[in-house]
């Protein structure tokens, strides 16, 4: 078996939100829909207080509530773990969005793009009207994945077979592999650190894990 | 601690209107099926169904992909939305039947279907994990039982041509026990794991929630008997009643509606997949 997670660490983030810009590069998303975002928090009580950098997303759920809510059957969860959307089933209720714990979903109901009502010529090359009107989300750069193991590269090692936002974080904060495996990269770094899965008490058994040791952050 | 803890913007007032006018027409439905005649109880499965159909349109108009409505139907197994569809189509099929046929059966068919309909309105809020005033489990009953007030509402504002007196009783033994319920909801969600901010919107709506949903039809109810029986203080009673279930589930749908936010958990360490990890702590 496999199952996909992300592995975010959060003393390395440096906040840069490459990551996001890679993400909207390698998906095509609209201005304001981040499949891939950073966040920029403060922990602590003053005066003992730290700034940390968090990226969020779809956290691709072992139990996701957005599959179960789904009416269409749209929203699915393939055998590697990996939460999917099918744009051609998807009535765009919004139901799964007001289901997920992670703000991960968004939902375009007319198209935007960059500069005015008018697309850029890279936008109108790779604007999907399949996406209109539809629940959209991270999906794990999935095409890709799926593109690279099938030429035998391993997800998280050989960058054709990771996604994007792992591909060009700067601080090697953002591993992506196969938690089943206990040899990957995803494994070796959950077994030596200390980590987090936010919202854990939902019930949801996040694919999304923040190693933290404190410091400086 | 939670961050960026806004509130929903992808159920706004459309979706709202179904759980205002749908969950109105489901409980219309329950109690024209416990009046004592089909030809008594025909006018109020019209409102029941007409509330109905209402609230479905809006929320159908609220949809991304309105042509592909018909898929809502082809997941059953887990969605309280699917459920919510097929009761509104039994629904509506049985409550036409006993508009038409002068029997029991459609009517007591429609009026269970009624009850499910609220009930499958409840259980969708419920399981919108992503918001802590939904997920909330007193929500269904908050739901199902303010369906039957605003129903007993309907009747004693004298649209039928019941039995108002007692209505109105039954209408006061509704109103406390909504009032019961509200403040398990309002307890369960502090208990939770929901930013403060969620439980300062609530309290923002109890003081209208308490007097004039709660207080106000109980004290003009309580008149009304003290008085012989005054119809118009029962009317009265009926519409405060009433408005205060509307103005609940409206505000509930896009007002209380705060996501989780964002925040960190508890710190483990070894794989996760390892039997018990060593040990938890707090990260911050």
């Amino acid at each position: 078996m496999t199952r996909y997670v992300m592995v975010a660490d959060l003393n390395r983030c440096v906040g840069c939100q490459t990551c996001t810009a890679a993400c909207r590069h390698a998906n095509a998303t609209p201005p304001g829909v981040q499949w891939r975002k950073v966040l920029d928090i403060e922990i602590g009580s003053f005066p003992d207080v730290k700034r940390v950098f968090m990226p969020v997303g779809c956290q691709h759920c072992a139990e996701p509530p957005c599959v179960a809510v789904c009416p269409s059957g749209a929203t699915k969860q393939r055998r590697d773990g990996i939460v999917s959307i099918d744009y051609d089933l998807c009535i765009g209720c919004t139901y799964c969005a007001v289901a997920c714990p992670y703000q991960a979903r968004y939902k375009v109901d007319v198209p935007t793009f960059a500069y005015g009502e008018e697309p850029t010529q890279p936008e109108l090359l790779r604007f999907d009207r399949d996406r209109i009107g539809v629940v959209q989300k991270c999906n794990f750069c999935s095409d890709r994945v799926d593109a690279g193991v099938k030429k035998g590269l391993t997800p998280g090692i050989d960058a054709e077979a990771t996604p994007a936002c792992a591909n060009a974080c700067i601080a090697q904060a953002l591993h992506f592999g196969d938690l089943e495996d206990s040899g990957s990269n995803v494994s070796k770094q959950l077994s030596e650190r200390t980590w987090f899965q936010m919202h854990d008490d939902l019930g949801t058994q996040p694919g999304f894990f923040y190693l933290w040791d404190g410091g400086d952050g | 601690m939670r961050y960026e803890a806004v509130i929903q913007r992808h159920w706004d007032g459309r979706a709202a209107v179904n759980f205002v006018c749908g969950g109105t027409g489901g409980g219309v439905l329950v109690v024209a099926s416990a009046l004592g005649s089909a030809a008594q109880a025909r006018e109020l499965v019209l409102i029941g169904l007409g509330l109905i159909v209402v609230g479905l349109t809006a929320v159908w108009l609220k949809i991304g992909r309105p042509r592909r409505a018909m898929n809502v139907l082809l997941r059953p197994q887990t969605s309280w939305m699917t459920r919510e569809a097929y009761v509104a189509a039994l629904a509506i099929l049985m409550g036409a039947l006993a508009i038409v046929m002068p029997a029991r059966l459609p009517l007591i068919a429609s009026g269970a279907a009624g009850f499910g309909f609220t009930f499958c309105q409840g259980r969708i809020l419920r399981a919108a994990a992503g918001i802590p005033a939904w997920r909330e489990p007193a929500v269904v009953w908050l739901i199902v039982v303010t369906a039957l007030v605003e129903a007993t509402s309907v009747v004693c504002l004298g649209v039928d041509s019941g039995d108002v007196p007692a209505a109105g009783g039954i209408l006061l033994l509704l109103v406390v026990m909504r009032w019961g319920i509200w403040r398990r909801y309002r307890t369960g969600v502090a208990a939770s794991s929901a930013s403060p901010a969620v439980l300062r919107d609530i309290d923002a709506l109890a003081g209208r929630v308490l007097w004039v949903g709660h207080m106000l039809p109980a004290a003009l109810i309580s008149a009304a008997f003290a008085v012989g029986f005054s119809r118009v203080l029962v009317a009265a009673a009926a519409l405060a009643a009433l408005g205060i279930g509307w103005y609940m589930k409206w505000a509930l749908v896009t007002r209380l509606s705060r996501f989780e936010g964002y925040g960190m958990g508890r710190l483990r360490r070894g794989h996760p997949l390892a039997s018990p990890s060593g040990g938890t702590s707090d990260p911050g």
